[in-house]
């Protein structure tokens, strides 16, 4: 299929379908180029350690002995 | 007076550019050895600093002697993580000694958190500008 018949193909689609293929053509592109972009539905890792004031109170507590000693 | 030195804000993926660039810092680690220049996190969010295993052994340190356990939440909740003191030194400012939990977890940056690093410096984000600052906190008086 030649590119011209191709765009008069995609024409015929609702423009939902129309914005759909665009978003597909430029994740392919991105990917082919190396670039991930971020994926709906795909779990991506924070290594922040929210909330985790239990080891930072024991954190403190071995800091404070380790100043005292010296 | 404190002193203070002034770092630029690091585009962490070239691909995602103005996007992606956050408060890493150049910071030298001590333990025993010479020091190790890494690259670390300025994370507000994070209770705790972070140490990935390799740095530590780097660093000199050994997993078996560090006896203080704690527990991490987040991605980090599932790997084991001990407590190691260091020296660190950043730019012109003091040496000043940090607490870090040694995480196991893979795949971690050097992260820089409330316990000791924001008790320890003041820190000022100027993002527009995408610099920051960062300072000796101030003497205690009296």
């Amino acid at each position: 299929m030649s590119l011209i018949e191709l765009l008069t193909t995609v024409r015929t689609l609702c423009r939902a379908d129309r914005i759909r293929l665009v978003q597909c053509l430029v994740a392919d592109l991105a990917r082919e180029e190396g670039i991930t972009p971020l994926e709906d539905g795909t779990a991506y890792p924070i290594s922040t350690p929210l909330h985790a004031f239990d080891a930072a109170a024991t954190m403190l507590e071995a800091l404070g002995k380790k100043n005292a000693e010296t | 007076m404190a002193q203070a030195d002034v770092f630029p804000f690091i585009v962490a993926d070239a691909a995602f550019g103005e996007a992606s660039r956050l408060p890493f810092m150049p910071i030298k680690l001590q333990l025993q050895g010479p020091s190790l220049a890494v690259s670390a996190l300025l994370d507000t969010g994070s209770a705790v600093n972070v140490l990935p295993y390799e740095v530590g052994l780097q660093l000199g340190a050994a997993w078996e002697r560090q006896t203080t356990t704690v527990r991490l939440t987040g991605n980090l909740a599932n790997e084991p993580a001990r407590v190691l003191t260091v020296f660190g030194t950043i730019g012109t400012l003091p040496s000043t000694r940090l607490v870090f939990a040694w995480t196991r977890a893979p795949a971690v940056p050097v992260i820089l958190g409330q316990v000791n690093f924001f008790m320890e410096f003041d820190v000022c984000f100027y993002r527009s500008r995408s610099l920051f600052e960062v300072k000796t906190k101030p003497a205690a008086q009296g």
